[in-house]
């Protein structure tokens, strides 16, 4: 093996084991599947004599959506191997070869997040018993494109990132979109979205191919590929754009941590979001000093997705419940997040108390999800009255059931924590659409 | 034949309106050891962190044996054996596996001169995620040493060893100075400068206030003294 960098990650894999927690999703979206394939499913027809071109449109749309959910999850993790993976800390004061390194990558990126192609297996299962399998075939066919088309711009948009942060043409635009953050910064803000939507654009060209065959059209089948084309044909810049730039993201790291290092120590900075809930709780505060200086995203995540549903379903108090219920649940996550960089034996030596420091995770976890409850139960209420307000009561219930339970696989699990509350979530996001969808 | 090997021009860094580091300049020629001292704060880390193209510099240039560490980092790391401040290895490799790798994609090294220099050979192949902070700064150290490179830059490198380590670590130094290397080593220990460096450079605020021989240790010492 000629790569270096792969043979070190298989050794590191080797000595770290199997990773049996990663199943833990696919096993919890087993048990989830029934509470909520009327909701999600809901259109396929109970008798399998009814013809796939009669729910072609409904199938193709609920596909594409999938598609684009685990195709962020890649976009995601993709960011956080190659911009702020492991590999960078340890070789940032060696030389390296980046195009191999960026390979070596890429290759730890796609089997860590196989299981996702396996979550998407599961989840499409009704499809299989109400269609048959080549339906089945063809819609878990798209996930997997989209799944490979997100690795591939993924990394090529990271690494377009940093050539972003760097462009004197560029400047006026990342001033207009960074908000508080360092100029620099918001290239690599803004880079998991851009990939979103330009695997989202391909996920929709699959999906509409998937439409277009189950209405007869073969080659529509050639167009499940579109996203995967996409990934392929941005992986063809990687390398180039690895040599250039992958050493130098560490430069822009270095400089934007130095730029909100030195922020913090300003007084107004010292402040963090909803820091006025702490009190006299040292806990809680410093809980929401970790949510918000590392795991920022969940809050400001949280609104974003907050009226985003308020907008898909502003008609359909059903829809409130189902992308609802589904973003509470992940903005509750943070509580397990922060459990992964606050050490226990910190705990111990001050003698904190293990509730306080779990009350304070899910006051965290409850408080940022306010960002969703709010605009959408404030929709709920006043666009549908009664109806509105029951569902918002129940969305208050499973923030406060996810919370709490984030918090408790923050402080049983630790470094699990987010693969155990992720079954946790997803079980409880079911029960919930199961109920109130 | 150019006879520096380390050149910081004007070096300066801000974060806002801190200045960090105040437009220093400073020539390292080839095999001298120069030990970098000053309080917490005084910009030590932060000018190696520049030093070697892991911080890129508000204004001014650093050069590494003739290379730029922000133009060309390819060219520089390859001649620098850097320990930062706060190490990070990978967790799941022994030591001997984190230096045959060093040693790899670095084209060349001595993986069990390293070890011994480090005191690591008992403890070579047991997984770094069950080293002592000790151990993981002398399996750091190992690794900046393994391919003999022959520009040295250490920050704190010797914080946690235990004496005999520490004198170990401070004589092969010595020896490699003595080699041709160039060695830079930012400590709080002034003593064992005194037997191992050619030149003193105090920071203090951002700036250089005292850079000379070791004749000027004392004067460091004392102003290091007062500033307490």
């Amino acid at each position: 093996m000629a790569n270096p960098y792969i043979r070190v990650h298989r050794t590191i894999a080797r000595h770290r084991g199997w990773q049996w927690y990663r199943l833990i999703p696919v096993l919890a979206a087993v048990a989830a599947l029934p509470l909520v394939n009327d909701t999600w499913l809901g259109f396929l027809p109970k008798d399998s004599g009814v013809p796939p071109d009669a729910y072609a449109m409904a199938l193709s749309v609920a596909v594409g959506r999938l598609s684009n959910l685990i195709a962020a999850a890649v976009i995601l993790a993709s960011y956080s191997a190659l911009v702020r993976g492991p590999d960078r800390a340890v070789l940032d004061v060696h030389p390296i070869r980046a195009r191999e390194l960026v390979t070596a990558i890429a290759r730890s990126t796609v089997k860590t997040q196989l299981y996702l192609v396996g979550l998407a297996g599961v989840i499409l299962l009704p499809v299989a018993q109400a269609s048959g399998f080549p339906v089945y075939g063809a819609a878990l066919m798209l996930v997997v494109s989209a799944w490979a088309g997100a690795l591939g711009v993924g990394f090529l948009v990271h690494l377009g990132g940093v050539w972003a942060a760097y462009s004197e043409r560029l400047e006026g635009v990342l001033d207009a979109l960074r908000g508080d953050n360092p100029r620099m910064q918001a290239a690599l803000i803004y880079a998991p979205g851009v990939a979103l939507v330009m695997v989202g654009v391909g996920t929709e060209f699959g999906s509409m191919g998937l439409a277009a065959w189950l209405n007869g059209w073969t080659l529509g089948l050639l167009w499940l590929m579109i996203p995967a084309g996409l990934g392929l044909a941005a992986w063809l810049g990687v390398g180039s754009l690895a040599h250039r730039y992958y050493v130098r993201a560490s430069l822009l790291l270095a400089e934007v941590d130095g730029a909100w290092a030195h922020a913090d120590e300003s007084e107004h900075a010292s402040r963090v979001y909803l820091q006025g809930l702490a009190g006299q709780r040292p806990e809680l505060l410093r809980a929401l000093r970790n949510g918000w200086r590392s795991h920022r995203l969940f809050a400001t995540g949280g609104w974003v997705l907050g009226f985003l549903v308020l907008v898909v379903s502003w008609n359909d108090p059903a829809s409130a419940a189902f992308w609802g219920a589904g973003a509470i649940a992940w903005v509750s996550g943070v509580a397990p997040k922060m459990a992964s960089v606050d050490p226990r034996w910190l705990d111990d030596a001050l003698g904190v108390r293990r509730s306080d420091v779990l009350v304070a995770r899910a006051v965290v976890a409850a408080s940022y999800s306010m960002g969703v409850l709010g605009p959408v139960g404030v929709s709920l209420s006043i666009r549908h009255g009664g109806v509105g307000a029951t569902v918002a009561l129940g969305l208050l219930g499973l923030t406060i059931v996810t919370a709490v339970s984030g918090a408790w696989a923050a402080g049983a699990w630790r470094r699990h924590a987010q693969w155990t509350y992720s079954a946790i979530a997803l079980v409880a996001w079911a029960g919930f659409v199961r109920v109130w969808g | 034949m150019n006879t520096t090997a380390i050149a910081l021009n004007g070096l300066r860094k801000e974060y806002g309106r801190v200045v960090a580091v105040d437009g220093i300049d400073l020539d390292i020629g080839r095999g001298e050891f120069v030990g970098l001292v000053g309080h917490n704060g005084a910009g030590k880390t932060t000018t190696i962190r520049m030093l070697t193209g892991q911080l890129a510099p508000t204004s001014g240039s650093v050069m590494v044996a003739g290379a730029d560490v922000v133009q060309n980092p390819a060219a520089a790391r390859a001649v620098l054996g850097t320990v930062p401040e706060h190490p990070t290895l990978y967790e799941y490799l022994s030591a001997r596996e984190m230096l045959e790798f060093v040693a790899e994609i670095r084209g060349q090294g001595d993986v069990d001169w390293a070890l011994g220099v480090a005191g690591l050979g008992a403890d070579a192949d047991r997984l770094i995620r069950e080293y002592s902070q000790g151990m993981r700064r002398k399996t750091a150290l190992a690794a900046a040493l393994v391919a003999k490179p022959p520009v040295l830059v250490l920050d704190e490198a010797l914080n946690g060893l235990d004496p005999a380590s520490a004198d170990r670590v401070v004589g092969v130094l010595n020896e490699l100075r003595q080699d041709g290397a160039t060695v830079v080593l930012s400590t709080h220990i002034l003593d064992t400068l005194e037997k191992v460096a050619d030149r003193i450079v105090l920071m203090e605020n951002g700036t250089i206030v005292i850079d000379g021989g070791v004749d000027r240790l004392e004067a460091a010492r004392e102003r290091l003294r007062s500033a307490d």
